[in-house]
């Protein structure tokens, strides 16, 4: 692995590896994780302070025939209670070249402190008073965490790598009892804007106090906020891996495309990207230490690859995506986005693509869950915005449904902004504004 | 029923630990605790599926310190003595001191468990389909769950806590079906073949129209709808989102008839509780008597205003904090007869995929995999996939009869903030006089 700080695993995960294949099982993989996180939350029950450090370390090992996992506390250590291979041959992935990653700066930076921590929440609450004034943070959660992972395996992969991530999530509430949440990450806490966050929440209070409800269908140009794109992208991750045994996936979106495996215009471009700049979870391997890489999955409207598991992996156009991940120490691994996100334009802003919206909405945030049924085709998102008219906000809307198909969803994405933002939904998904036709606008879904 | 070693803390040193804390609580300190943990999981998967097996087995605790509205939590994976310490001055925002420098530590783990029982299972639930005259292919997940917990105050260690369950994740030409079940007796494995058979009969009929009608709930449906309606809706903490949660004291909230409690030591075998995750001893805690709110769900922090009563304190896992949550919900049987709870027309509802209960907007959706038509009092033609809804308390107030035969029924994982818990019911049916009825 190539590395401007070269580390190799502990001499404890080869202590390991070694106990395993003592007992007769030659493919065997070791995968440590450490971590420390602080927490702040604030809340009628008062302040919660939390320090966490965790610890734990896993061994997948078999052969052609059976296999096992095992999964504890502490650090890597060859005697323990191993319970018996059973029947299901494991196959682990062949060590590969990682391309040359430089750790970014910011993992080295220390975790916020309690008193940080509530430093940004105060600041959060003066500045949601400015911005409407009445308005009061009723809920703040704050955690800012590092961890360190090392793999080794019988297959030559031997990798150490960290990793940085922050999030904040604030409730807050009008004077006259509207609600709104909003949830932002980052990779280093001291990244969140406070003004910024009291901007997203005031303007979601704003629509939800003064907004009517929507009493008709209506279609029109459709702008999406980048709340609203990630949510919607984030309902479709599924689709971007092959489909398993009843359930949906990439042979979804191809039954969707055309005989060319178009399935939307120039303006839809869906990458993932293990090891995107400044990424929640930028990392130069996957959870089995494959290298991880930018994975175009649709290119301007095409349908290109979908995220490929190492045994999955076939010629030049079908290469491993680096694509699975381990949620802690305990997971095994899963196929699975890491920074998946629409491609923004560069030089496009949003109010732009406002002023083409000559009759239409603007929706700036989700006021709950998508609801997407695959087998129809069908999906429906509750939103929060705008009715646009000439290219100006008229009329608040407290909520409606943006509702339609799969494939009119994906064909009518006609543009894309600048203003990639991501969001911390399961896994780092990201989307930009979108001005799109083909969905209706209803009061229920 | 698996046989649990005599403890699960050997070597822990209560008493030493109970001084460190002391040390730890300064003047103002309302409390200070200690929570010591021990999981351990073996799951076998489906067959084929790599790796043909797998056991979790983790360790570890959390320190806690209460004062003057804030709490100060340090929680670990592993115990030793240089850990202890690092937490308790965390903790005590102070550099340690020779008292908090002791030794701690778990002891030897017990011998982990044999998967004997589990393998059985998918042959069992073959033979139950067999028998019952339904067969389709299906993949099983089988799981034994194991957890240790000693949690010692300054002043107080409570015994040492068990809890031992299964958990099953079924998947078939319908889709899913999951549950816990403290025993694996073919008496609950029957249950669990019926769930599935109905599930898979029910995947090509056609859904009940949209519409407002009346709704018999089955034991197993009756725990998941009294689980979101009720006691989500009486956590402290979901209470605190409108307003005081001592505000509901005395709130009518049900129907007359409806008395839900909430006792963990009754709670089946295996998996009753004497003390809660705070240390705290559990109540027969009457949540709703006659329809009316008793006693909601608090933990000590909850509990601090004084008009609420601790022991429903629960954590996901040591890295947690305790929050008020349900733990085995019982409702009081009636006296209606089966045939008063199919009389006339409606629906019947055996089983609930999953509940959502919407705090803010005082919303329940009930997900349905499918049911049953009632005509004239007899059961009829099956339903497909269908969705109940209404607001908490009409749904509440439509309940026009309980059931007088109660079951251990609908035991499932309770996700809320983060946090997964395993919640335990005994329930007899219900019937509702008008219940939303819509598509998913």
């Amino acid at each position: 692995m190539s590395d401007a700080k070269v580390r190799r695993p502990a001499p404890s995960l080869f202590e390991v590896i070694d106990a395993v294949e003592r007992r007769g099982l030659p493919d065997v993989e070791v995968y440590w994780k450490r971590g420390r996180s602080r927490q702040l939350r604030s809340g009628k029950e008062g302040i919660q302070a939390t320090v966490r450090e965790e610890a734990g370390w896993a061994v997948r090992a078999g052969d052609g025939d059976r296999s096992l996992f095992f999964a504890t506390t502490g650090a890597p250590r060859p005697h323990v209670a191993w319970p018996e291979p059973r029947p299901a041959g494991l196959r682990l992935p062949v060590a590969r070249t990682v391309a040359e990653w430089r750790p970014p700066s910011d993992l080295e930076a220390s975790l916020l402190g309690e008193v940080e921590c509530q430093g940004l929440l105060e600041a959060v609450r003066r500045a949601l008073e400015n911005e409407h004034p009445g308005a009061r943070l009723l809920r703040g959660f704050v955690e800012d965490g590092s961890s360190e992972v090392e793999i080794a395996s019988t297959h030559g992969v031997a990798c150490v790598h960290r990793n940085r991530t922050a999030e904040i999530r604030l409730w807050a509430a009008t004077g006259s009892g509207f609600q709104a949440q909003v949830s932002m990450a980052a990779r280093e806490a001291r990244r969140l804007s406070p003004t910024a966050l009291a901007r997203r929440l005031a303007d979601r209070l704003a629509v939800k106090e003064r907004g009517e409800e929507v009493v008709t269908r209506d279609r029109g140009e459709i702008l999406l906020a980048p709340e609203v794109g990630a949510a919607l992208l984030a309902a479709l991750a599924p689709l971007f891996q092959r489909r398993r045994a009843r359930e949906v996936g990439w042979e979804t979106l191809q039954e969707l495309a055309d005989q060319s495996g178009r399935i939307g215009g120039r303006a839809l471009t869906v990458i993932d990207d293990g090891r995107l700049a400044g990424g929640f979870f930028e990392a130069p391997i996957d959870g089995e230490g494959m290298p991880t890489r930018e994975v175009v999955l649709v290119e301007e409207g095409i349908l290109r690859q979908p995220l490929l598991p190492f045994w999955e992996e076939a010629g030049p156009r079908q290469r491993i995506s680096g694509c699975r991940l381990r949620r802690g120490w305990r997971g095994l691994p899963e196929t699975g986005p890491t920074h998946l996100y629409l491609r923004p334009t560069s030089g496009l802003g949003v109010a732009t693509l406002l002023e083409e919206v000559a009759r239409g909405y603007y929706f700036i945030d989700v006021a709950g869950s998508p609801r997407l049924d695959f087998s129809s085709g069908r999906l429906a998102l509750p939103v929060v915005g705008f009715e646009v008219r000439g290219g100006r906000p008229v009329r608040p809307i407290r909520q409606a449904w943006l509702a339609g198909g799969l494939g009119p969803f994906l064909r009518g994405i006609q543009a894309t902004a600048r203003d990639l933002t991501f969001f911390p939904l399961a896994t780092a998904i990201g989307s930009p504004s979108l001005l799109l036709a083909g969905l209706e606008v209803r009061s229920e879904p | 029923m698996p046989q649990f070693p005599p403890l699960a803390f050997p070597d822990l040193d209560v008493r030493a630990v109970a001084r460190t804390l002391a040390r730890l609580a300064g003047p103002e300190a309302e409390a200070v605790d200690a929570f010591f943990e021990r999981r351990e999981i073996l799951e076998l998967p489906p067959q084929r599926e790599a790796p043909g097996v797998r056991l979790w087995r983790e360790e570890g605790f959390a320190l806690r310190l209460l004062e003057g509205g804030r709490a100060w939590i340090a929680s670990r994976d592993g115990l030793d003595r240089e850990r202890y310490a690092a937490a308790c001055r965390q903790v005590a925002r102070r550099p340690p001191d020779r008292e908090t420098q002791t030794e701690v530590t778990f002891g030897a783990w017990p011998e982990p468990p044999t998967a004997a029982p589990l393998e059985d299972v998918p042959r069992a639930l073959e033979r139950f389909l067999r028998e019952s005259g339904a067969a389709f292919p299906f993949e099983a997940r089988v799981r034994l769950h194991r957890r240790w917990v000693q949690v010692v105050g300054d002043r107080i260690a409570p015994p040492a806590q068990q809890e031992s369950f299964f958990s099953l994740a079924v998947e078939h030409p319908a889709g899913r079906y999951g549950c816990l079940l403290n025993t694996l007796s073919p008496e609950a494995l029957v249950g669990v073949a019926e769930a599935m058979a109905e599930q898979v009969q029910a995947r090509k009929a056609e859904p009940p129209p949209p519409g407002r009608t009346r709704v018999t709930l089955g034991a197993a449906a009756a725990a998941v709808f009294l689980h979101e309606a009720v006691a989500h809706s009486l956590e402290a903490d979901t209470l605190a989102l409108s307003g005081r949660p001592e505000a509901a004291l005395g709130l009518p909230f049900a129907a007359a008839g409806v008395t839900l409690l909430d006792d963990p030591s009754a709670a089946p075998e295996g998996v009753a509780r004497s003390v809660d995750d705070e240390g705290m001893t559990v109540l027969r805690r009457w949540l709703l008597r006659d329809g009316v709110v008793e006693q909601p769900l608090a933990d000590r922090q909850w509990a601090a205003g004084g008009r609420l009563e601790p022991g429903s304190g629960w954590r996901g896992d040591r890295h947690q904090a305790p929050s008020p949550r349900t733990y085995h919900l019982e409702l009081l049987p009636g006296a209606a007869s089966r045939d008063e709870l199919l009389a006339g027309d409606g629906i019947y509802v055996a089983r609930v995929e999953r509940g959502l209960l919407d705090p803010l907007r005082g919303d329940v959706t009930l997900h349905v995999p499918g049911g049953r038509t009632i005509a004239g009092g007899e059961l009829g033609a099956r339903l497909g996939r269908f969705v109940l809804r209404g607001r908490v308390q009409d749904l509440l107030q439509a309940v026009e009869i309980v059931g007088a035969e109660r079951r251990i029924a609908g035991a499932g994982w309770c996700a809320k903030g983060g946090m997964k818990v395993p919640v335990w019911a005994a329930t007899p049916a219900l019937r509702l006089a008008a219940v939303e009825v819509g598509l998913p």
